[in-house]
């Protein structure tokens, strides 16, 4: 007994060390640097040699000790319980940022690994954050010489972003997330702000608010997730270029999404099939708000996915609906006026991505879609080659093809294509000689009714009705520090006559 | 944990990626933080870069040289650049002119345009040349036995040279969708005008300004809206006062487009030069030895005055300057630019949107339909942008030969070079400064440099004034034409008060089908900057031998011999016609006008209103106060009324030298 306890006190000592401070503190960095463990305690001296006379002095003694092993058990088992909590609260901080459904399978490899975590009620937290400077340098054609043909953004940027998320994202049937972000308003595919307004606080909103319900004891077999979520289109898998032609990387859309694994056999060229299902509720008027089209302006999307070790493929349809939401466009009577004022279309406003075709109803001319929907077939191809490099980190090369034709489109105006080919090396092995390291570039045409503009793609094109290209490179420094650089080259909106060039340089933080 | 390499935490390497990215920062932090953009007193009408303003500078007096003169019999024929660009232009320009390049102008220009391309909703023509279109009227007019005397020489094919034809006046009530308006391209402006106010109300709410008497697919035209149900005439207009409870009543104007002659050049002149030229209060007394002189009681001087008109391109569309500027294009000569009427013509008549002006006419008549199926904007800023590079570098013709000859033999330049005297020309300080080689006679005196002789005669000059030098031009293609010229252009770019008839009056008191009253108060303030109503820009008069009539902003003054264009089941439209006095031909006498000799003569004696009835102001009735419109003293006559007492006192053989002389521009 007693040597089994002492091994026991010897362990428990230096982790309660280790730990204890930490628990009381509330919460740690796990990422963080481990102190050295403290110096082992001295060794328990060897108890005297026990006499068969009655309770003697050191039998009193004997006891005492007995007692205070008892009481240590019961600490022991305590620290043990608590150990086993950290423990998970570790391996749940261990994954890359939790995309609510299908994440897991393809997580971006360079992503932070480490969360601030914690336990709320036993159940797992995890904060995050990141704040990105960037440098933006951009011009355009001028094309209607509004003074601006010598005038440039040039100055600095800032995305900052803090996110919770809450349950085991391998165990617990509900996770959850809530993210917060600056910007997003008016336009929701841009989340940056200028520096420079005084030092006044920059507004920040609710970017992300979800839940999954995952009811099967294999929780990536079905998820519905319920809120603003993280998008869960499949856009693409390898290095951490997405295709952004129907969705801008910062949007977050609103509704209810079902994913499905269907099949998952590992086996066969690790074979998945996945299906998603999906309602967005984009944009709802009130019917009393104002004279014109009201109601809700809402998406259903159907995407299947099939993904093997080399190659994934999706066919996504998207069918947007009641599209001239908030058109008004007044007339009169026989030898009346109307007061009331026209109004375009709310997606195609200001401040939101511009390219769709943009129509005058009459009398008033108020702007909208030729018709009040879009029904967008998009097919998706990645096919993506390990190499064998353990130096350069089992780099991917990988080509993503994308392509989008939209049924109730005018002819010549209804369809897009893109092609991304790109690269990612490194990783935090030892045997890599690269933390790491993504590079891509893509070439886009894209018509003006391929998609709604104004979620697609904000940096490339802003929007639709552009073709050209981006060149983009990333370098994980550490973990937690990045910096990229992205340049565009477009001719855009309207009419594919805007020449745009763009640069970001950037630098990103996170935790 | 992190799984960064302990073994790599200090090494060079990391030591270098962090050097970099400092010096990164660093570097964008000083690139960022030290953009200083712009100056203290920066201004956004910075004519070098403000293209689209096409502002001229002032020119180099010591490199003024003569014009490049298009040969006459070839200048206007056709479809390309050799009949219509500057002599020697090089292949840049004269692929402005390429016509079988469907990406040229010339060919946006000339060709119909579809309703897949974009046009309508609401237009009135299909193609720019559709308002241009009066060459093949003359042809059929010549063929059918309408004459024009030497030098005229009148072109019969339409061309960006050709202006709006007509061939009877409009009556509102009969344009259709299907049949349009087929006495005319004309194009009508419509509103409400507050006499006491100047207020302009353009009743959008009912389509105005701007009717359009064509529509795409199911779309219905823009009638022209009846007085009942105008929202600021109701209760009826009141026959004194002839204005609505709330002061306004209906005002109605007819366009038609100009020949695009020389355009550039007149861009090019520096506006101090068309400011050197004003006379707002008729200071300036000219010297003329024809008779009668200006009563000093009705003129201070010699009744010309002019002043200039004034807008500002932003009025007009998107990226125009703000910056108010002198004008000169426009039939008030408004617009500042050029461009403001390339993009008036392409959204306003056709209805295909640019990037310039990206919205649809207003489509008043078809509430909730969308006929026009092309998206906003339809044609690109370049296509509004080429099409004046093309028009800037339209040459003016070679004036006739007559005109020329020295000394004058001929019988027909014995006319034209006496015609040019009794208009105020110096013959031999304009010959010199079109000709090159030769060295402008009496180079500096400000008349001479303005063609203007020292004996004004007839005075015709003081506003046609036959030469303005060119500044430097703000044009990058073709620049080199229109630069530092003696720019014969007959115009000087101000605006004078025209004959004007009193609201209320009977026009049709005045013998003739051509009305007499100039004036027009259908007057946006877009087009119509500060000028008043009865308020017109001189017209350039380049080329007037070989574009030919009809004549005046509206196309008044035109000729019908083959009587069409016609209302469908009205009779054939016969000639125009109005009153003409000579001294040895009577008094207002009306005269159908059945040649181009006679159009021109109307033109001219439509400058004021008709001569009173024996060509003698005591003939006139007495007691009519301000409604007077006989009287030498009438306030209802022209600046030009003085010029006209001239005119008439000439015999009909003096005045016909003065036709030939404007028929060899």
């Amino acid at each position: 007994m007693r040597s089994h306890h002492r091994p026991l006190l010897r362990r428990i000592l230096p982790l309660s060390a280790l730990l204890l401070p930490g628990l009381l503190a509330g919460a740690r960095t796990a990422s963080a640097q481990v102190p050295p463990p403290p110096p082992p305690p001295p060794e328990v001296p060897a108890p005297p040699p026990v006499t068969p006379a009655g309770p003697s002095e050191a039998d009193k003694k004997v006891a005492e000790m007995e007692q205070k092993l008892r009481v240590l058990e019961q600490a022991s088992e305590e620290m043990r319980r608590q150990v086993e909590g950290l423990r998970q609260q570790q391996e749940a901080a261990a994954h890359a940022p939790p995309p609510p459904v299908g994440v897991h399978e393809h997580p971006i490899p360079e992503a932070p690994s480490s969360y601030v975590a914690t336990s709320v009620l036993g159940v797992p937290v995890r904060f995050s954050g990141s704040m990105t400077l960037r440098y933006d340098y951009w011009h355009n054609s001028d094309l209607t010489d509004q003074l601006t043909s010598n005038y440039v953004n040039n100055g600095f940027l800032q995305r900052i972003r803090f996110g919770i998320d809450f349950g085991d994202t391998k165990k617990a049937m509900v996770i959850g997330g809530v993210r917060f972000s600056t910007n997003e308003n008016p336009n929701p595919t841009i989340p940056f702000v200028f520096l420079g307004d005084s030092f006044r606080s920059a507004a920040f909103g609710l970017d992300q608010a979800w839940i999954a319900i995952r009811p099967l004891e294999d929780r990536s077999r079905i998820s519905l997730t319920l809120g603003r979520m993280p998008n869960p289109t499949w856009r693409g898998t390898a290095g951490v270029n997405r295709t952004e032609m129907i969705w801008d990387d910062d949007v977050n859309p609103a509704g209810l999404a079902l994913k499905v694994k269907i099949l998952d056999i590992p086996e066969a060229l690790d074979l998945k099939l996945e299906n998603l299902v999906a309602y967005y509720q984009v944009q709802a008027t009130q019917d009393q708000r104002f004279v014109g089209l009201t109601g809700n302006t809402s998406l259903f999307e159907e995407q299947l996915k099939v993904a093997t070790k080399y190659a994934t493929g999706a066919l996504s349809f998207y069918d947007w609906e009641n599209l001239n939401n908030g058109l008004s466009s007044p007339g009169i009577g026989v030898g009346a006026v109307s007061v009331q004022q026209p109004s375009d279309a709310f997606l195609l406003r200001q401040g939101l991505n511009t390219g769709n075709s943009r129509f005058a109803y009459g009398p008033q001319n108020a702007i909208g879609f030729a018709k009040d929907h879009f029904r967008v077939l998009n097919p998706t191809v990645q096919v993506h080659v390990p190499l064998p490099s353990e130096a350069l980190g089992h780099p991917d090369v990988y080509l993503t093809g994308d392509y989008a034709y939209n049924f109730s489109a005018r002819k010549d105006h209804r369809s897009g294509a893109g092609l991304t080919l790109g690269t990612r090396m490194g990783d935090y092995e030892p045997a890599s000689k690269l933390n790491p390291v993504n590079v891509w570039g893509t070439y886009r045409y894209v018509r003006s009714d391929t998609t709604v503009a104004a979620f697609a793609d904000s940096d490339l094109g802003a929007g639709t009705d552009f073709h050209g290209f981006e060149f983009g490179a990333s370098y994980r420094i550490t973990k937690h520090l990045m910096p990229a650089i992205s340049y565009f080259d477009y001719h855009g909106f309207p009419l594919m006559t805007n020449h745009a060039e763009r640069l970001f340089l950037d630098i990103t933080g996170e935790f | 944990m992190s799984k960064n390499h302990p073994d790599r935490s200090f090494s060079v390497i990391r030591a270098a990626r962090y050097g970099l990215v400092a010096c990164v920062i660093g570097a964008l932090g000083f690139a960022a933080t030290s953009c200083k953009e712009g100056v203290v007193t920066e201004t956004f009408d910075d004519e070098a870069t403000r293209d689209f303003s096409g502002i001229a500078m002032p020119g180099d007096p010591s490199k003024l040289q003569p014009p490049e003169l298009h040969v006459r019999d070839t200048w206007g024929l056709a479809l390309n650049a050799d009949s219509l660009a500057y002599p020697g232009s090089p292949l840049q320009e004269q692929q402005l002119f390429n016509f079988e390049d469907p990406d040229s102008p010339l060919h946006f220009f000339a060709t119909p345009h579809t309703d897949e391309e974009g046009v309508g909703p609401l237009f009135n023509q299909r193609m720019c040349l559709g308002c241009h279109n009066n060459s093949e009227e003359n042809r059929d007019n010549l063929a059918a036995g309408a004459t024009v005397s030497a030098p005229g020489k009148i072109n019969t094919v339409n061309t960006p040279v050709s202006r709006g034809g007509r061939k009877g006046n409009t009556d509102h009530a009969k344009i259709t969708k299907e049949f349009a308006n087929p006495p005319t391209v004309a194009f009508t402006l419509y509103g409400d005008y507050s006499p006491s106010s100047g207020q302009f109300i353009p009743i959008s709410e009912l389509g105005g300004p701007l009717q359009h008497i064509q529509a795409v697919g199911e779309c219905k035209i823009n009638d022209y809206p009846p007085l009942s149900i105008d929202p600021f005439l109701q209760g009826g207009i009141d026959p004194v006062t002839n204005t609505s409870t709330l002061g306004l009543r209906r005002a109605k104007g007819e366009r038609t487009a100009p020949p695009y002659v020389a355009r550039g050049m007149m861009e090019a002149i520096h506006y101090t030069d068309l400011l050197a030229n004003e006379d707002p209060d008729d200071h300036v007394k000219t010297n003329s030895t024809l008779l009668p002189a200006p009563d000093p009681a009705i003129c201070p001087g010699d009744c010309i005055s002019g002043r200039h008109n004034e807008g500002r391109a932003s009025d007009s569309f998107v990226g125009g300057d703000p910056v108010i500027r002198v004008g000169r294009f426009g039939v008030r000569g408004t617009g500042p630019t050029m461009l403001q009427f390339d993009i008036g013509g392409t959204q306003g008549e056709i209805g295909l949107t640019s990037p310039f002006a990206p919205v649809e006419q207003p489509n008043i008549d078809s509430p909730n339909m969308v006929c026009d199926k092309v998206a906003d904007p339809e044609i690109s800023a370049d296509t509004v942008l080429h099409l004046r590079d093309m028009i800037r570098n339209i040459s003016p013709p070679r004036h006739a030969d007559a005109f020329y000859e020295t000394p004058a033999v001929s019988e027909e330049a014995k006319d034209v070079q006496a015609g040019a005297q009794l208009f105020g020309v110096d013959l031999d300080a304009f010959r010199s400064r079109m000709t090159p080689g030769v060295a402008p006679v009496k180079f500096g005196d400000p008349d001479a440099d303005h063609g203007i002789a020292a004996d004004r005669q007839l005075g015709c000059a003081s506003c046609h004034i036959p030469i303005l030098k060119t500044g430097q031009s703000p044009a990058k293609i073709g620049g080199e034409h229109l630069s530092n010229r003696w720019a014969p252009v007959f115009w000087d770019g101000l605006i004078h008060k025209n004959p004007e008839l009193p609201a209320g009056s009977r026009p049709d008191l005045i013998p003739g089908n051509i009305s007499r009253d100039l004036s027009d108060y259908a007057i946006p303030p877009q087009v119509t900057g500060i000028a008043s109503g009865n308020e017109f820009r001189t017209p350039p008069l380049m080329g007037l031998g070989r574009v030919g009539p009809p004549f005046f902003h509206d196309a008044r003054v035109y000729m019908n011999v083959i009587g069409n264009g016609n209302y469908l089941g009205d009779p054939p439209t016969p000639p125009s016609t109005t009153v003409f006095t000579s001294a040895d031909t009577g008094a207002n006498v009306l005269m159908e006008i059945k040649s181009v000799d006679l159009a021109v003569l109307a033109a001219i004696e439509l400058h004021d209103l008709p001569a009173p009835p024996g060509n003698d102001y005591k003939n006139c009735p007495t007691g009519r106060g301000a409604g007077d419109i006989c009287g030498r003293a009438s306030p209802w006559r022209g600046e030009a009324r003085n010029t006209m007492e001239k005119f008439r006192a000439l015999t009909r053989a003096q005045q016909m030298q003065v036709v030939k002389f404007l028929l060899s521009l």
